[in-house]
């Protein structure tokens, strides 16, 4: 038996040597961690409050009678994560970024929630050549000023100056960063001031309103490598908070800025909240359940309207719900290149007493009331969905008229010498609301008499391929507009009759130089477009974005359909200050003014 | 010495199936004297092995049953021993050795531990001194280098091996009756006789009865002294090997010599079988179960179930009518009176 | 046995190779571009023009598959800190071959010391982690995630979490279930055993999922008050605070959920398959032989039947243990589960291939090594294996 214990010896000395390695790893972590261990807190909101027979509802910002308390956590749940934090990189263009990044980034102008217009943020006031902001030079160029807020300062109590702005612009134009730089590239010259910053374009345009949206702090991001070193965490703040954390996968943690330069209307100090954590949650039931169980207190669920209605029945327990129309539009539209005989080679998109039929056999009341639970009116132009003070309602002409249709397909049948008129539909398949829409179509289209077919493709395909090479009939798909003059200008660019794909963005090729249809109107609009891009007096843009809007409503280049809905949920009995906010702002762009309820 | 060890009283064991109840065994009685041999011969499905598995108190509830009888053994009812006693005779007084050598050993522990295991268990001794036990016993059943054999597993043994190394393993412990359920039935022709005689010679040397089960009438007649034929959970004939043999008083017995090969016969004779199959012992045939086989069956034979009984000679019991009547040994085979 | 885990181990690379450029091969056909999503945007043309050489994407897509290869195999990073790293190193060498060389024929020693090594090398990882700085040339996310290395490993010690506690669970909870309906055949115990397994193998893991979210995370805490379980994510806000017994506890909070979501359909499988392989011994001739030498009960069962019974489950549930991710990509998402799954899903999503190649790479190894695991284990554990 000797040799059995020897053997035996071997062996436990060997797992004894492990042992003990595996103590000296352990005791090393033991002392980071008790050097962090602090007396457990009370933490976030997850114990739920009694709640109350009588609902408390908070409707606006109004302060309760002693006004907001200070302290406590708001925790935000969203179904994407942040690939990177910094907004200047790939990946810095997604949503999630920006709703993010309201906690500590500031720039010129924001969006306000209530009325939905531009407000200046960091500067005295937006420039306009009324407040002599803007000028428009003899040469033909255009020069912009900011006045830098005084008290505006970063989070290290260094002052956002000129500088800074000018770094941003540096940034931007830098060839090594992929960044946008559209009319960025067209500032001539700057001038920078402690407190102002200047800078001249080639050409007057009121694209300007939307620059410096996002600025940089020179002094902090100076040296460093700007591609790699800002992805997980963030340069000083301009916002009311200050980045604190990120497990990746989980959440983000932003706390508050306590050298935040903005007061509130009655003078208190902003932000109220000790913190805010931004939850990432893929799973969109999971987001509503944890919403249930107050795990979370704020969130923006898809709008689909089981889930509006699940939503509502909490309203009850102290939860609000608040559905907005967007700026996202969808709208139906005709493709006018030639690839589109690819789809399909019996196409009659050229002519437009088709287009007309097509515009009467729709019944967008109808699809909205499928589609949106009738929560909204349908668009009588796409501009209703961003700038509704500046829409004429062009497309009201098109009322929804079967017979009205029928007699137009008559008259483009006589004229195309065919004997019946075919469309093929295409959109993505992954969208539920979009394979619905394809449903009623099929229904109204064949009512008219015009044989339809759905050829749906995955959005991957549909918004690869497909719309690049225009290799579609009937195409739906939805775009994003932006407040202000300059966003209506920006859309303008998917009609530019001289803005074909690749480069350009007329992804219909309407009036482009391969397009079916080029005519007075598509030369008409092509001038619009360029006065457009020369313009910064509002009395002479407005005429030639109606004009422009006339013009597309009566040549159906698109049907605008409806905008989407923006929901958001928040439990207003703990969280007050919360104001859904539908365009690219998000629902946190007045994130310094949330409060909790319940400390 | 010529007392009785093991006395089976109209032991009854049934198990319940899907189709009905198995009547396996329906009605054995026997003894077994200390230091003799008794073979069991008999076909397929006629209750060897589960009266040899209803003495080791193996049957397991609910699907198998002893619905009545007594097992006495050494004054012992084994029936009604509580486990933890009976344990202490399994294996320890009763050893069973088991028809497939291949997969009768756990593959997973080596042949010492096995035998280590049971030593351990019935003899109050020292796992050290259980080794050597275990290494004698190899050298009993004549395995070459017994002390380090003892650290291989299963697998490295042949099929001959391994079955000494069952016997090693069941007689280890001295037991007073070993059960050999057809402990030859799977090995080759050659070593057959080899392992019969040595497991015999080892059970002589310890005074071991041994109750050899098989449906090798050839091995019950080189072997055995005294010899029982079971037919359909019943036992047919019982009585010693050369009486059966030479002296067969029940027509199955009868039978089933005739299809056997017999170097001892005067002239070569046909081989033949019994005819037909055994009987559904779930259905079985009224009367005589043997009746549908019966060469020589009458009416009373369908009416009434024989009982075992005695003969004209002592010691020779039989379960058949005709017993007294017909005298098998002068009828061949060819031609069978009705 | 050396020769045959280095023949096994060529087998593997040649099947990961061949895996890579099949997945390459299906990425690329799969439709959609990294940069879609930044097509429709006007004022994105020159962004996408610059990424698209940054990322290689004007290349053939051979030249793209040999780009990618050659960065999946070069070594980014390799830093040791300090040489307490090489110290452990030696000694985790020499007692490996400390154990390997002891002769030594008892049989629970085998799997003991195949243990033993198992968790020597496992430890001496987790002790190396904090004091080697190692990183792969993975490549960089086409998302702006950063490196793939460091988001694949990121994510992996929450799978790991997950992982483990799912496995531990199925193990404790399905194999003594198995094992007792075995034994206890065709009884009640048995007949419900069954149903159960059979309804938790065929209901789908996100209706599980959302189940005991619904059922144990809200309406537990409606109905009791008692905030027990988490709908969602790894630790609560303000984790770091906590003292050792809250987190702790915060973990098992967190953890439950999810770790139940995975394991009941394995412990569904694990009870059936065990079940099934204790039947078999149950009637095996060893099994009648340990009985017949008066063995109490007990031991039959546990060191005759349950170490029969144990061979084939070890391949199961090895092989098994690759396949855990699998399971855990539905319900990380489910569960707000900073995970691999979880990843693996957004890079679905964004076309984001140097993300699903990596993540399918790291399973694929993960299956073919734990292969070769159950292959040696089962050697280990049943002594009629040898290899040739």
């Amino acid at each position: 038996m000797t040799h059995l214990w020897r053997s035996r010896k071997v062996a436990w000395s060997a797992v004894i040597i492990v042992f003990a390695l595996i103590a000296a790893a352990c005791g090393g972590t033991a002392e980071t961690t008790t050097t962090t261990t602090a007396p457990a807190a009370p933490v976030t909101t997850t114990t739920a409050a009694p709640t109350t027979t009588e609902p408390v509802v908070t409707t606006t910002t109004t302060a309760a009678p002693t006004g907001p308390a200070y302290g406590g956590t708001v925790v935000v749940a969203d179904d994407q994560e942040p690939p990177t934090l910094n907004a200047f990189v790939p990946g810095g263009d997604n949503f999630i970024v920006s709703i993010v990044g309201q906690s500590y980034w500031a720039g010129v102008q924001e969006i306000d929630g209530f009325t939905l217009e531009l407000i200046p943020e960091l500067v005295t006031e937006l420039p306009t050549e009324s407040n002599g902001g803007v000028v428009v030079n003899d040469d033909g160029t255009m020069t912009v000023t900011y006045t830098i807020l005084d008290e505006a300062q970063w989070s290290d109590g260094v002052p956002i100056s000129g500088d800074d702005f000018q770094f941003t612009l540096d940034t931007i134009m830098d060839p090594d960063n992929a960044i946008s730089t559209t009319t960025y590239e067209d500032i001539v010259s700057t001038e920078v001031g402690p407190k102002s910053f200047t800078y001249t374009l080639s050409a007057p345009t009121v694209l300007y309103e939307f620059l410096f949206g996002n600025i940089i702090p020179k002094h902090d991001v100076e040296g460093s490598d700007f591609l790699n070193d800002w992805n997980d965490t963030m340069w000083v703040s301009a916002g009311p908070f200050i980045f604190n954390e990120w497990q990746k996968g989980e959440f983000i943690e932003v706390v508050r800025n306590d050298n935040y330069w903005k007061k509130a209307e009655n003078g208190d100090q902003l932000p109220y909240l000790d913190s805010v954590v931004f939850r990432f949650i893929p799973e969109t039931d999971s987001i509503i359940t944890a919403f249930k169980a107050r795990e979370v207190d704020v969130i923006q669920p898809p709008p689909a309207s089981e889930t509006i209605e699940e939503l509502q029945k909490l309203e009850a327990e102290g939860a609000r719900v608040e559905v907005l129309s967007g700026p996202v539009w969808e709208h139906l539209n005709f493709q006018f290149g030639p690839a589109r005989l690819i789809r399909n080679p019996d196409s009659s998109n050229e002519n437009l007493n088709y287009r007309k039929a097509v515009a009467h056999t729709i019944d967008k009341e109808l699809i909205v009331d499928e589609i949106l639970a009738g929560q909204v009116e349908p668009l009588d132009s796409f501009v209703e969905a961003f700038s509704p003070t500046l829409s004429q309602g062009s497309w009201a002409q098109y009322d929804y008229n079967p017979e009205k249709a029928m007699e137009l397909l008559e008259l483009a049948k006589a004229e195309l010498g065919k004997d019946s008129i075919s469309t093929v539909f295409s959109t993505t398949s992954n969208n539920d609301a979009r394979v619905k829409l394809s449903e009623l179509f099929d229904t109204m289209f064949s009512a008219v008499g015009i044989v339809y077919e759905n050829q749906l493709e995955e959005s991957q395909i549909f918004f690869g391929e497909t719309l690049e090479n225009g290799q579609w009939d009937l195409g739906e798909w939805a775009w994003v507009g932006a407040p202000g003059l300059s966003g209506l200008i920006g859309i303008m660019d998917i009609f530019d009759p001289n803005g074909p794909p690749p480069e350009g963005s007329n992804f219909y090729q309407w009036g482009t130089p391969t397009s079916s249809v080029i005519d007075d109107n598509t030369a008409r609009l092509a001038e619009i477009r360029t006065a457009l891009n020369q313009t910064v007096d509002p009395d002479k843009l407005i005429p030639l974005l109606q004009e422009a809007e006339t013009i597309l409503a009566d040549q159906v280049v698109i049907i605008p359909l409806y905008a989407r809905l923006v929901t958001a949920a928040v439990w207003a009995d703990t969280v007050g200050g919360f104001k859904h906010n539908p365009t690219s702002a998000g629902h946190t762009w007045n994130i310094e003014q949330w409060y909790r309820l319940d400390v | 010495m010529s007392d009785v060890l093991l006395a089976v009283d109209d032991l009854r064991t049934y198990f319940a199936t899907e189709e009905g109840v198995v009547r396996a065994v329906d009605g054995v009685s026997f003894t077994i004297n200390r230091g003799e041999r008794r073979g069991v011969v008999g076909e397929s499905g006629s209750g060897k092995s589960v009266t040899a598995m209803s003495i080791m108190g193996l049957i397991e509830p609910p699907a198998g049953q002893i619905v009545t009888g007594a097992i006495d053994f050494d004054g012992l009812n084994l029936l009604e021993l509580p486990e933890d006693e009976m344990r202490k005779v399994r294996g320890g007084r009763i050893a069973m050795i088991f028809q497939d050598p291949m997969t009768s050993l756990n593959p997973v522990y080596t042949i010492g531990q096995q035998l280590i295991e049971t030593i351990v268990l019935h003899q109050n001794v020292s796992k050290s001194a259980a080794r050597e036990i275990a290494a004698q016993s190899l050298a009993d059943v004549q395995i070459p280098y017994p002390a380090s054999r003892l650290d291989d597993f299963p697998h490295q043994f042949s099929g001959g091996m391994r079955q000494r190394v069952m016997i090693a393993m069941g007689l280890s412990c001295n037991p007073e009756l070993l059960i050999a359920d057809e402990p030859t039935t799977a090995l080759d022709v050659t070593t057959q006789a080899q392992i019969l005689d040595l497991m015999l010679a080892l059970a002589d040397d310890r005074g071991t009865s041994v109750l050899l089960i098989t449906h090798d009438l050839g091995v019950v007649a080189g072997f055995c002294d005294t010899v029982q034929v079971m037919y359909a959970g019943g036992i047919v004939e019982s009585g010693s090997a050369s009486d059966i043999f030479y002296d067969p008083k029940h027509p199955y017995s009868w039978g089933l010599l005739g299809s056997m090969t017999r170097l001892d016969a005067a002239q070569m004779h046909r081989l033949n079988s019994v005819r037909g199959a055994p009987p559904s012992v779930i259905n079985l045939p009224e009367g005589c179960r043997f009746r549908p086989r019966c060469d020589f069956a009458l009416d009373v034979c369908r009416e009434r179930l024989p009982l075992l009984g005695p003969s004209d000679v002592e010691g020779h019991t039989v379960a058949c009518h005709r017993a007294a009547e017909l005298d098998l040994k002068l009828v061949t085979s060819e031609g069978a009176p009705r | 046995m050396f020769a045959y885990i280095v023949r096994r181990l060529v087998y593997g690379v040649i099947t990961l190779f061949v895996l890579s450029a099949l997945v390459f091969m299906l990425v690329q056909f799969g439709g959609g571009s990294p940069l879609d999503r930044l097509r429709l945007n006007p004022r994105m043309v020159n962004v996408i023009q610059k990424l698209t050489v940054k990322y290689g994407l004007d290349l053939p897509l051979y030249q793209q598959y040999f780009k990618w290869l050659s960065g999946f195999v070069s070594v980014d990073r390799f830093v040791v800190l300090g040489a307490s790293a090489w110290i452990g190193f030696g000694s985790v060498v020499a007692a490996t071959a400390g154990l390997f060389f002891t002769k030594v024929k008892a049989t629970w020693f085998r799997p003991a010391r195949a243990f033993g090594v198992v968790a020597i090398w496992v430890s001496f990882f987790w002790f190396a982690k904090s004091r080697v700085d190692f990183a792969m040339d993975w490549g960089d996310s086409f998302r702006g995630d950063g490196p793939v290395w460091d988001l694949v490993f990121g994510a992996a010690g929450a799978t790991f979490r997950l992982g483990v506690t799912a496995l531990s669970l199925a193990l404790i909870i399905g194999l003594p279930l198995g094992v007792f309906q075995a034994v206890r055949q065709y009884s009640f115990f048995d007949q419900v055993g069954t149903l159960g397994s059979f309804i938790a193998f065929s209901t789908p893991i996100f209706i599980v999922a959302t189940g005991l979210q619904v059922v144990l995370a809200f309406y537990l805490e409606r109905w009791t008050g008692l905030k027990l379980f988490f709908v969602v994510g790894m630790t609560q806000v303000g984790y770091g605070d906590l003292g050792r017994l809250a987190q702790m506890g915060d973990i098992f909070r967190h953890l439950a959920l999810p770790a139940l979501s995975i394991a009941l359909i394995s412990i569904a499988g694990y009870a059936r398959f065990q079940r099934a392989a204790m039947l078999e011994v149950l009637h095996s001739d060893y099994l009648r032989t340990a009985k017949s030498k008066g063995l109490p009960r007990r031991t039959v069962l546990v060191k005759h039947a349950l170490r029969n019974a144990l061979l084939p489950i070890v391949t199961i549930v090895t092989l098994d243990v690759a396949g855990i991710i699998g399971g855990a990509i539905i319900t990380e998402s489910i569960f707000g589960w900073p995970g691999v799954g979880r990843l693996y899903i957004g890079a679905i999503n964004a076309v984001d291939y140097p993300v699903i190649m990596a993540i399918v790479m790291v399973i694929g190894m993960g299956i073919v090594f734990m292969n070769i695991v159950a292959d040696i284990l089962y050697g280990v554990l049943d002594p009629r294996v040898r290899y040739e």
